[in-house]
Parts: C-alpha cells; structure tokens; sequence
C-alpha cells in the first residue's frame, strides 16, 4: 500500500509538472490502484484472522456454564484468536478441565504461567490448576466477570447467547427470529417443523443465504426420511401440481428401461473384462443413481437450487445433501475438494480452513491419528455447522452428528490396513508372498510405487507382481452368523442391522451366502448375487441355543464349495465354544479365507487363530453396536490381495523374513519363516530302526522241515498301507498289513548276514533300511562285560565276519568300589555289534573298545537317573558305543 | 510499456497473493512444529509444548505435534503424559513415537521394556540402527547376575569367580570327585573344582552347568540323554567340568532332567536332550528370546515380542501362555509375569492392600511394577526403581535391600554387590548364604 502511495505521489507529481505522458499518468495510477488494492485486501484479511473482541469468549464460557462444551467448544474455534490471549487461552484450559482432558489443560496451564499476568489473572490460573470439578461451574463465572467487555456489550452478547442457544422465537416473524424458529426447531430435533419455518423463511424472504438455509433443512429432513411435498411450497390457499410424482414416475421409467436392457445382455462368461461385464456395470450404476434420485427428488431439487452458489458454506451444504442421500463418497469428495478451494482460501476463516484439510488429509491418506479423539469431533461438527455460524444447532445436527461419527467410525481400524496372508516356499529359493489389505496401498504396492521389499536384511528384485482386487474380480463370500441364545435381543439386532448396512454399502463384486450357527448350523442363504435374498435370510436369524464355531466354519466351507473366485467366510460370534483343529485344514485345502469377527466374551485368542491359520483377521468389537463398523470395516479388505514373487540369492540361510514397507503411509509387514528341506523331502512311510536277530540253527531246523518255510518278521512303522512288496534279503510275503504295521515272511533259505530291508510303495517308490536282519551263528546267553558295563542279553550270535552280537540287550554299570551305588539301567531294543576281538568264552567284550548299536535305547525305571516325566527313549537309529573301565558313552555316528 | 506494466503488476500480485494464501495454512502449522523442535533442541521444553500444542488445536490429527509434544513432555520429567499422548501414534505404528518410547523406557530404567519395544521398532523399520539398539538392549539385560542356583539335589554358588557346590555328587554334579558317586550328601559349599572363571552359575535336573567369564558353557554331571550337549550320551558317570561351547555367546541357561536350553547373546534359543537331541539345536519357531526359566517338567520362554510361551516336557508344544508380557518368573510351579502396562498375573490369588488394585491383566501395585516372583506363600514385586516389596496376607512389607531377583528351584533369590541372599516370603525376610556354612541370618 505504502509503495502504491508513493508511486501515486511521484505520478502527480510528475503529471502537475507535465514530465510525463498521459498515458503514462493512466497506466502509474493503474498501479497505484492495484497496489492499493491488493494492500487493502491484506488488511482486511489479516483483520478478518485475528479477533479484536471477547464476543466468542463470552458465548463460549456462557455455553461451558449451561454445561454445553459441544458449543463452547465451537465457538472458541471461531474465535480464531491468537494463543497469547490469556482469556482465551483461560477459556480453552477450563473447557479441557470441564471435558475431563487433565493432560491437555496441565500443559496449557505450564504453558499460560510462563506469560505475564496480572495477581487476578495468576490467582485464576492457579484456582483453575487446582479447582475441583464440581468448582469448574463458578470458574467460568469469575472468568465472565474478568473479560475487558462493557456492559452494553456483555447485554448484548447474553441476547446473542440467548437466541442462538435456542429460545423460543414462535412470535417472531422477522427473517432474524424466523432463522431463530429453524434454529430451534433443529435443536429440538423437531425437523418436520423446521421445514414449515424454512419453507415461511423462503417464501417472505427469498435470498441466497435462505435459500441456503432451506436446502439445509431439506437435507435434514431427507436424512430423517420425513415426507416432502410439493404442497408444503405452494402458497397458503392454493394447491400446486404434485411435479414430484411426475418426476419420479419418470425416473422410474428411466431405470426400469435400463433395467431391461441389462436384462436382454448376453450371459457373462465370467471374464470380467468383457464389454458385456463392462456395459452391464455401467448400466448397474446408471440404474442405482436414478433409483437414488427418484427416491430424493426434493433432495436433488435443493442441489439444483444452490448449484449457482459458488461460496464454501454452499459447498458444506452440498456435502450435506450427498451424506443424507446416502452418497458418502461424493459428499467426502466434496469436502476434500473444498480443503483447497478458493473460496476458503478467501474465507480467512482458520478453522474451517483447518478443519477441512483435516478432512482431506484423513480420507485422502493411510495413516492418521487420533480420528477417534474430542478434538476431531469438534472440528467436523464444527465443520457442519459452518454454513449457518448464527445457528449453533445445526452443528449438532442430525446429519451433522451422523456425518461426523461416520467419518470418525471410517477412520477406526478394526483390522490391518496391510496384511500378510501367507509366504509360500514351496518352490524356494522363489518366494511368494501375499498380502492383504485396503486397496489403495495394495494399488501402489501393485505398481512399485515408493515400497521397500526385503528378505533378511537383503533388498529383493520382484519377479512378478499380481494384484487382484475385491471390486474387479469376483468373490464368494459367506456370512456365518452366531445365532446362539446370548445373541438375542440387542446383539442380534445389531448383527442384522450390521449386516443389512453392508449389503446396502458394498461394492465388491460377489455372490454372497448365509449361515446360521448355534449348536449346530444351517445354511440359511445359499451363494446368490441377491442382495435382497440374503437381506430376508439375515432377517430370519433370532438368536437361539448354544455355539458351535466349528459348525458355523463347517458349514460356511460347504456353503463356499464349488464357487467361483476368491472364497471369503466371514465369522462373527459373541461366544466361546470347543474346537476341532481339522477345521482350519479343511479351510485351507479349499483355499477359503477367514475373517473372524467377536466382541462380548470371546476367546480372543481362538478367534485370532483361526483368522490368522487361514490368511485373514480377526476383528474385536468391544459391543454388538460397534458390528455395523466392524463389517464396514471390511468392505475395503475383503478379495484386496497382492502376490509379490521373487527370487533369494542367498537360499543357504534357512531361517529368514520377509519385510515390506510402503513408505508413503509407513505401514509395513513383516513375517518370519523357516525353510526346513528336509521336512519338504520327508519320506510319509517309515519302518522304526529296530533290527532283528535270528539265528542260523534255528533256520536250520526250520529249513529241514520244508525248504519253503518262512520265519515271521513284525515291523513297526507308519503309513506301511502304501507297501506294495518287500524283500529282506529276499522277496518276502506280506502276511498282513495296517497303517502302522508290516507282517512279513522271510523264507528260511536265508545265510548268515546282515540283511537290508527294501520296502517298494505303490508309487513305484523303493525305501531301504539298512541292516535290519542280523543272522548268525548262537552263542551262550548271559551277562557280558564290557569296561565298567555289564550287558545281558538272552540272544547272542556270531556273525560270519566275527562280530559278536547280542539282541536287546540290556545295559547296568559296574561300580569300582564299594562305596559307588550302581546308577545305570539301560535297555536297547534292537542290536549290539561288538567287534569280532571280543574274548567271548570268558563272556568278556574287553576292557576298551567299541560296538555298533543298532535300535533304540532307552532308560529303565531302574536306572538311579530315571524320572517319570522324562521320556525314556534315549536315542534310535545307529550310533557307536564306547567303553573303557573309567567311563562309557554313546555317541550318534 | 505503459499498459505491460500494470499487467505485470497486477499478475504478479494475484500470484504472490494466491501462493500466500493458499500456503500460510500449512506454513503456519509447519512454523509451530518447527519451532518446537527448534525449543526442543534450545531445551526450552516449555516453549516447545506450547508451539505443538498450538498446532494441536489447528490440527488435532497431526502426528509430529503430537510427538513433538510428547516429547517435551518426557524431557520435563513427565512421563505418564507423554506415554498418554504417545498412545494413538503407538496404535498407528508411528516410528518415532517408538523411538520416543524406547528412550522413555531406557529413562526409566525399564530394560526389558526398552528391549521390547526396540524389537517391534526393528520390526516396524527393518533398519540397521534399530537391530543394533536391540543388540545393545539385549546385552543389558541379559547382563545380570546369577550366582547362585538349586537343581534337583544340589546347589551352585560363586563366590570371587569360584564355583562352589553342595549337595548330592551321585552324578558328578558337583563338579568335583567329593563322595562321587555315593548316595552321601554334603551339607557345606565346597570348591567345586571348576577350571576357569566363573560368571554364572545354573542347575538342571542332577547337571551343573557354569557360564565363564569368556560367555563359554560348561557342564559337570548328569548326561543320560545327552542334555550336555556334547554329542554323546554319558552312560557311566565321571567326576569333572566338561566345556561345551568356545564360541563366547552364552547368555543363560535353564533345563529339567535330561533337557538343556541356551539363549545365547543374539536372543536365540538352543536346545540339547531329550528326543535324541545330542548337540546344542536352534529352537527357531521362538524366533528372538529375552528370557528362560525352567521348573520340574515346565519350560518357559519370554520372546522379544513380549510373547510368553511354556512347555510341559519335551514332546509338549509350546503354548502361549500370555501376550504384551515385559517379564516373568517360574518358581515352584508358579507362573508369574508382569505385563507391558505393569501389571503382576499370578497363579493364585492374593489378598490385596487397599492401594493396590486389579485389572483385567492382573493386581496392580501402587507403584509400577518391574519384576514379580511368587512360589505361593507370597509375592515379591520388584519396582521400576529398584525397590522391592514383598506382599504377603493383604500387607507390604519393603524389603531393605535393593538387587537383581532371580528364582532357584523353589528359591527367590536377591543378589547384590552384598551377596546372595534367599527370600522368604512367608516371613518376608532374607538370609545371605555364605560359602562357609549356609545361611547367615
């Protein structure tokens, strides 16, 4: 402005003493005015931001007296006043301490005594540190009697006050007292009457600020489902033509003939991409916005009516409308637009500016905080409220408490808006892992956009990546709903309503089906793509006997078997039941996935089992009201994945984790896995390693008898049903067979050896277990000694290459002294080979040495170790025992 | 030229106007924020909450106030608030409000804490710096001392680095050849003949087992199924130490009768014995650990998750006993831990004080609890700051004493730069043991 004054000085000087142009004189004085202009502009903005009075602070304490903090709190957002301000800054500390928030007001308390202030504004500030709640009342007084207002102005304010908290106005027929009548009326929730007085206001004072306001009421009244009609604007006396059922009849016909087009497309072949699939989807979504309009003409009627109205409180008003016809998404796209208009740009108005990029900033984003808080609340009621400031109550309006809660309800997560579902290494080194979650991470994951992907501390390279999402492809989900007997009455009711708000709202592409479970289950609603079919089953469920989730997940995988695309079950129960673990593996053999939903007493942790077994998430609602949330909730969850491939360089380490980080939200998952090859190539079929001995005299004696004679050999093993033939030796006969049990007979023709076992499967697939039969020649039975042991065994023989051999033998030490308890008492089912130096007439093994065991070994009640809760199989399979007269032990070779 | 000028004037100020405009919002939030960090890093903690707090009222969502006043907060000394500011940033994964947390927690002496939630940092940033935290976190607690141990017939003590033993040598499990192999038991703390320098000391079943000062594992008795795991199975038994590992990364110890876990200093755990297992094996489903207590058939691990496991003999699964668990103790069959938000779940229950209060995670002293130790005739709760109370029959008695706790067997032991002392909770009174006799009063 100073610059502008100057140049204009210089211009008229310069023009009076003729040293410049005309036209030059015209074009400095243009800038002149432009300046001027633009330094008048800031003036008055910066002024509009910065509050020269108390009127806000008076109304606010006013409110915090009558015990309002809603509207207390919303008028000291409209203050807008600067923080130094101690009666402000008083206000905002007595409002926190009224609501309960101790934290905030200690903090702006230790924040406001680092000011000056006077004895009567310390003494304040120390009653309010101190003041009991019950004494917060009388604080708000002094602090009234503290504001610097005349007494003119204070009687004016408590008018204000007055008026805008609500008095009656019934008498008053001037615009100011019938905005006051609307005012009260909203605040008596009395909507019907609001539009008569918002009707009565148009008609004597037609204006854009009441028209405004009427479109208001209308958006109220649609969202209360009151009835509108064209009589209710006729002028009094006359009657109108009823131009909405016109309208209506009209709209009607629009979308029954959309409909029958969408009949007459050809049946889909279920690629989604089609352009029958694409045509129909367009035609679904032409059909559901006239049905919308046809059932809200008025509602559209008042768009139209301020759709000239270009100003921000127009917008909000907008946004309204859209919330009460039950288009939330355009309503937020509203208010999201609106964060960055002009118009609130110009408004200078901080708050509302604060407030919607607020709004912008929690739908538009990932990751925010604190949604659930007073403070959020405050700010989009005051949001709502913005487009009439003189009528406090539309702030706490129907639809204004409505939006504001769903905006809030939006923002709670029942679940992980990125999951991980699983890690599949079954073709390691190439790693899959699938993720889950809200779409619009999954959609930057899909593209690569700004994540990190790490395996063990190592950045990957993605080989491939698939996305699938739950509104492009298609799903199977079924609802398995607890109708146990502590579900009736008002968790029912709030599981229905729930439900029926789901279906209302969702937008995924499914086929959907119902089951019912209690002690037993039912599939109420078999999959249909019917939202009004499964809407009459879930009005069916009463809440009746006991719960059984695994019944309910039984019958919900039933339900799913045979449909198409990705198969979700969702489980919601209040209750607790016993379970069968097969469950989980018959969900995943079907590829179904889990969502689990509880609230009440449920067990947290079966829930969270099961969804997390089957690659989705449990969801805890602290009651049934919180249901309707908790299945929204899932709308943008449910057939979201992400598949990431890609390829380790490193395969050796085999106990790894794969990370992933979307770095623009910062939320990140994280799952650990271990690579085990050697259970991926473990063998099903198993023969436990207990040799058997056999002596050659008596297959002598067996052999004289008939030379096709056989002896019998029973092997213990596991899945042995799958063996088609074996040989020891030689082919032998299966006598019998189970799963865990082998008969075979052996003929006796065998010679003295050691023999392997060869069991071919039906597969084709040959096992070998390696000396399994021993054969040779008898030797004396007895104890034999051996260092500091003593063996015994009742059959020993020697084997052609010498060994002397004793089967089951069992195993004590023997004490050097006197005073030495004997403490061993072993037991090894199967083969003991001692080297063929053994000094066996004297029944001696040798001071020193070493012997093959063969078998298992185990520990005897005997033995000075023995402890009943151990388990007494020491070792199985082959290890080498060594002894010397100090010490003995086995060792595994 | 006369007419550009004008227009150039005029565009230039629709320009500056409207980028002004349209940026003095956030600059106005980013200005408090940054000028509480600049308080923050001046130390003036005042200044610093006033100027997130004023963005807070603009923007109730916006995080880095939020932290920013947390933080101010925690620097004067006021760290309920903080933790209360910090919880939505928590709920949302917030890295900083972790680092905040974790620094916190390290402020007040909260190791296993600070440890914990240092690995859910880790987690949430895979990030070189913060696993070094965990690693450095991890080394303090595992840092404490365990002088003194009590297995199934005999003790353990140090005393200058010396390992002493009593009790039955049936097995060799006093270390030294003392009655080897007798059922005679000695009644005195005796050298137990170890070769190197002693730093803590475990029994298992009838096996003695020493950590040296080089963080090496040792072992002496006992070796029926392999739990030394030394590759072998003893099957006669011999006086004498036995090394195990030379690898210097042995954290701590615990075991019953033939089974042997290790937690060694990178938080994983091992295990040798029953099951045919002969050589020390990684336990890799835990995944990281901060803590092993083993009693009778019982094994119980608390992972750097705050998970807290148990498992009733080897061929049990483990079982998740409890979630959100910053510490626990098994003594005598009894199960107790203290969660992350301190409160103390026991086994049995306890006739409470007045002040002390129950939540739905368990009894809430009225002091934040940092340890707690039953073996059911009592409680000890052991405070953040290092003071101990003992609750026994509705009344706290303050133990004098102030040290590491750690349970033995069926023992509750205090140790300090005094000694070791054993605990009675009935009477709610200590003893010191000494090498030279037992107990002195």
């Amino acid at each position: 402005m100073g610059l502008g004054a100057i140049i204009f000085l210089v211009t008229l000087l310069l023009a009076i003493k003729r040293k410049i142009k005309a036209r030059w004189v015209i074009s400095l004085l243009l800038c002149c005015a432009l300046l001027g202009g633009a330094g008048v502009f800031c003036f008055r903005y910066t002024a509009s931001r910065t509050s020269g009075d108390y009127d806000y602070a008076y109304l606010a304490l006013r409110c915090m007296e009558k015990g309002m903090t809603q509207k207390s709190s919303i008028y000291l957002k409209r203050s807008n006043a600067d923080s130094d301000d101690f009666y402000y800054a008083a206000s905002h500390i007595l409002l926190e301490r009224i609501q309960g928030n101790q934290t905030l007001a200690d903090i702006q308390i230790d924040v406001l005594q680092d000011m000056k202030m006077d004895s009567e504004q310390e003494d304040l500030l120390e009653a309010l540190e101190k003041a009991e709640l019950q004494s917060l009342s009388r604080l708000c007084r002094t602090l009234i009697e503290m504001l610097p207002l005349r007494e003119d102005e204070l009687q004016k304010l408590e008018d204000r006050f007055q008026s805008e908290s609500g008095n009656d106005y019934s008498e008053n027929a001037s615009e100011y007292g019938l905005q006051m009548r609307i005012n009260c009326d909203i605040g008596e929730n009395d909507v019907d009457q609001a539009m008569d007085d918002a009707i009565e206001l148009i008609k004597k004072y037609p204006n854009a600020k009441n028209r405004l306001l009427l479109a208001s009421v209308i958006a109220e009244q649609t969202y209360s489902g009151g009835h509108i009609s064209s009589e209710d604007f006729a002028p009094e006396g006359k009657s109108v033509k009823d131009t909405e059922s016109k309208e209506s009849d009209s709209l009607r016909q629009q979308y029954e003939e959309l409909e029958r087009e969408l009949n007459r497309l050809p049946q889909t072949d279920g690629d989604i991409n089609s352009s029958t699939n694409k045509r129909a989807r367009e035609l679904e979504d032409q059909i559901d916005e006239l049905r919308l309009m046809s059932k809200n003409i008025f509602a559209y009627r008042a768009l139209n009516s301020i759709a000239s109205d270009t100003s921000l409180e127009a917008e909000i008003v907008r946004a309204k409308i859209y919330y009460a016809v039950h288009q939330y998404d355009q309503a937020m796209e509203i208010l999201c637009d609106a964060a960055d208009s002009p118009q609130v740009v110009l408004s200078g108005d901080r708050s509302v500016q604060s407030a919607l990029q607020m709004v912008k900033k929690v739908y538009r984003t990932d990751n925010s905080v604190e949604t659930q808080g007073r403070d959020f609340r405050n700010s989009l009621e005051f949001l709502f409220g913005y487009a009439h400031p003189e009528l406090m109550n539309f702030s706490a309006s129907p639809i204004a408490q409505a939006f504001s809660e769903q905006i809030i309800e939006d923002q709670k997560s029942y679940n992980d808006r990125l999951f991980l579902v699983d890690i599949d290494t079954s073709q390691y080194p190439t790693v899959c892992a699938e993720l889950a979650g809200k779409s619009t991470i999954l959609g930057r994951i899909a593209q690569q956009n700004n994540i990190r992907v790490v395996d063990s501390q190592q950045n990957v390279s993605i080989d491939k990546i698939e996305y699938l999402t739950g509104t492009e492809n298609f799903n199977s989900i079924c609802f398995a709903v607890d109708n146990s007997g502590s579900m009736s009455g008002t968790a029912i009711n709030d599981a229905k309503d729930a439900l029926h708000n789901f279906l209302d709202l969702q937008n995924i592409r499914a086929s959907m089906s119902l089951v019912r479970f209690e002690s037993g289950a039912e599939i109420l609603v078999p999959l249909t793509e019917s939202a009004e079919q499964l809407k009459n089953g879930v009005d069916t469920l009463n809440g009746n006997g006991g719960t059984n989730i695994c019944a309910g997940i039984r019958e919900g995988i039933a339900a799913l078997t045979g449909s198409v695309g990705s198969k979700t079950l969702v489980l919601m129960t209040d209750g607790q039941s016993s379970f069968d673990e097969s469950v989980i593996t018959e969900a995943i053999d079907q590829d179904v996935t889990i969502f689990t939903i509880g609230f009440g007493d449920v067990n947290d942790e079966l829930l969270e089992y099961i969804a997390e077994s089957c690659g989705g998430q449990y969801l805890r609602a602290t009651d049934s009201s919180e249901l309707s949330s908790v299945y929204s909730s899932l709308r943008n969850v449910i057939g979201n994945k992400v598949t990431i491939t890609y390829t380790i360089q490193n395969p050796e380490e085999t106990d790894r984790y794969f990370y992933l980080q979307d770095v623009e939200s910062e939320m990140s998952v994280r799952g650990n896995y271990i690579v085990d090859p050697e259970k991926e190539q473990a063998c099903e079929v198993f023969v436990s390693e207990k040799p058997i001995v056999q002596t050659i005299e008596y297959l002598d004696s067996r052999r004289d008898y008939s030379p096709d004679e056989t002896f019998t050999v029973w092997l213990e093993g596991g899945n042995l049903k799958q063996v088609a033939s074996a040989s020891l030796g030689t082919d032998c006969t299966i006598l019998s067979q189970d799963e865990t049990y082998l008969e075979l007979g052996v003929p006796v023709s065998l010679a003295g050896g050691v023999y392997a076992l060869n069991l071919k499967l039906s597969d084709g697939t040959v096992l070998t277990f390696d000396e399994m039969l021993w054969i040779g020649n008898s030797l004396d039975s007895g104890y034999y000694y051996a260092g500091d042991l003593k063996l015994w065994s009742s059959k020993v023989v020697k084997m052609p290459d010498g060994r002397i051999v004793l089967s089951d033998p069992s195993i004590q030490d023997e004490p050097d002294d006197e005073k030495k308890l004997q403490t061993l008492s072993m037991q090894l089912k199967g083969v003991a080979a001692f080297s063929a130096l053994a000094d066996v007439d004297n029944l001696s093994l040798g001071e020193t040495g070493s012997a093959d065991l063969f078998g298992v070994l185990t520990m005897s009640s005997s033995d000075r170790a023995y402890t009943y809760s151990a388990v007494q199989t020491i070792l199985s399979g082959r290890s080498l025992l060594e002894y010397n007269p100090e010490h003995s032990c086995v060792k595994v070779r | 030229m006369p007419v550009l000028i004008p227009l150039l004037i005029a565009l230039a100020l629709f320009a500056g106007i409207g980028w002004s405009l349209t940026h003095q919002e956030q600059e106005i939030k980013t200005s408090h924020i940054n000028l509480g960090q600049k308080y923050l890093q001046e130390m003036d903690y005042s200044s610093a909450a006033a100027e997130f707090l004023l963005c807070l009222s603009e923007d109730p969502t916006s995080q880095n106030a939020r932290l920013g006043l947390a933080q101010a907060c925690c620097e004067m000394g006021d760290i309920p608030r903080a933790k209360e500011l910090m919880e939505p940033l928590l709920a949302n994964n917030s890295v900083g409000a972790y680092q905040l947390l974790v620094t916190i927690d390290e402020k007040s002496s909260q190791s296993e804490l600070a440890l914990m939630h240092a690995k859910e940092l880790a987690d949430l940033t895979d990030n070189q710096q913060d696993y070094a935290k965990v690693k450095e976190l991890l080394s303090q607690v595992l840092g404490s001392p365990h002088s003194y141990d009590a297995g199934a017939d005999f003790e353990l003590l140090i005393r200058n680095q010396t390992v002493y033993s009593r009790g039955s040598n049936l097995f060799g499990q006093l270390g030294s050849s003392a009655m080897f192999g007798t059922d005679e038991s000695s009644l005195d703390f005796a050298s137990a003949d170890f070769p190197g320098t002693a730093e803590r000391v475990y029994c298992a079943g009838r096996t003695a087992y020493v950590v040296d000062t080089d963080g090496n594992l040792w072992a002496a008795g006992e070796n029926r199924w392999g739990q030394m795991g030394v590759n072998a199975v003893s099957m006669t038994s011999k006086p004498g130490w036995t090394q195990i590992t030379d690898s210097g990364d042995i954290s701590c110890v615990a075991g019953n009768v033939g089974t042997l876990y290790v937690m060694k200093s990178d938080g994983t755990l091992w295990y040798a014995g029953q099951g045919g297992v002969l050589s020390l094996t990684q336990v890799k489903e835990l995944g990281q650990i901060s803590e092993i207590a083993a009693d009778g058939d019982c094994i119980a691990v608390l992972t750097l998750a705050g998970e807290l496991y148990q498992k009733n003999g080897v061929n049990d699964a483990w079982k998740r006993a409890a979630k959100n668990v910053c510490h626990f103790s098994l003594c005598d069959g009894h199960l107790t831990w203290v969660t992350m938000g301190n409160a103390i779940k026991a086994s049995e229950n306890f006739a409470l004080p007045k002040e002390w209060g129950m939540s739905k995670d368990g009894i809430l002293a009225d002091f934040p609890a940092a340890h707690a130790f039953s073996n059911g005739s009592g409680l000890l709760v052991q405070n953040t700051d290092g003071t101990v109370v003992c609750l026994n029959r509705g009344k706290t008695v303050q133990i004098t004493k102030a040290g590491t706790i750690y349970t033995a067997g069926r023992k509750i032991v205090l140790e300090n730069n005094e000694g070791v002392f054993l605990v009675d909770l009935a009477e709610a009174s200590m003893d010191r043991l000494s090498t030279d006799g037992g107990l002195v009063g």
